[in-house]
């Protein structure tokens, strides 16, 4: 009798435990928006790296190569933008 | 003696905290004007100061009789209603699709604490029947209780700061 009343007790505890680890995961970004995050990352980085490159060159088609990065720049501005307002109403219901 | 006036003092504080549970869920709710993780929570937190102070009585009429069920009732009857709090969380945070707070995580762990020294405490009845644990469990779940009111104000603020911080860039 009063072993089935302790096992009652112990899964009472372990459900309670249970329930808030799923509560925790909740809590944590998602593993999609960290992959996403990290792909913006990289871009921004291979536009800081290009516009490195075209600075270091002297060549006759700057300007041409100057307005391309200025478009990549400018899509890719869009698509942070983008990415943080979806963040932003996800995480704080706005 | 000086320990039981303390012990006193503790037992009406802790009467006051169903309010305190209640006014704060009140200020935060004016203040965010919509459901959050906090919201839940705090609403979880009255809802389950209202249904132990209905069960009180009856479960104390049933708790003093003699027998290891009744024991079990007493306690048991308190872990099925935290395991059922937690989950409401839960179910909440799932059906509203919010992150979970700071607060939503100190309220869970909270009812964690209370099942786990519920089942402490029933298992030593049960079984070495020594006193000891009856007195952490006098002691310790007012102390949670009490406690977990400047935890919920810390993490609301903390929370409220960097939501106003957000809103001013935009």
């Amino acid at each position: 009798m009063s072993f089935v009343l302790i096992l009652l007790s112990i899964t009472f505890v372990i459900l309670a435990l249970v329930a808030h680890q799923k509560l925790r995961t909740l809590s944590g970004e998602p593993q999609i928006y960290a992959e996403v995050a990290s792909e913006l990352q990289q871009r921004a980085h291979d536009l800081l790296v290009r516009k490195d490159h075209i600075e270091a060159r002297a060549n006759l088609n700057l300007a041409e190569e100057n307005e391309r990065w200025k478009n990549d720049l400018a899509q890719y501005m869009e698509d942070y933008e983008q990415e943080a307002l979806a963040r932003r109403r996800i995480h704080l219901g706005h | 003696m000086l320990n039981e006036q303390l012990f006193e003092l503790f037992k009406s504080l802790e009467d006051l905290t169903s309010l305190v549970y209640a006014l704060l869920f009140l200020i935060i709710f004016f203040v965010e004007k919509r459901m959050s993780s906090v919201t839940v929570a705090l609403l979880v937190l009255c809802l389950s100061k209202g249904m132990a102070s209905l069960l009180l009585p009856d479960l104390l009429a049933l708790a003093s009789q003699v027998g290891l069920q009744y024991k079990f009732a007493w306690y048991g009857s308190w872990m099925a209603l935290n395991v059922i709090c937690i989950g409401l969380i839960l179910k909440f945070h799932i059906a509203n699709q919010i992150r979970a707070s700071n607060v939503a995580l100190a309220v869970s762990l909270a009812y964690v604490g209370f099942t786990a020294i519920q089942a402490i405490d029933f298992i030593d009845r049960a079984t070495l029947n020594s006193g000891f644990f009856a007195m952490v469990y006098q002691i310790s779940i007012p102390t949670i209780n009490i406690g977990l009111i400047p935890l919920i104000c810390y993490f609301w603020l903390r929370d409220y700061r960097k939501l106003t911080l957000l809103n001013k860039e935009s």
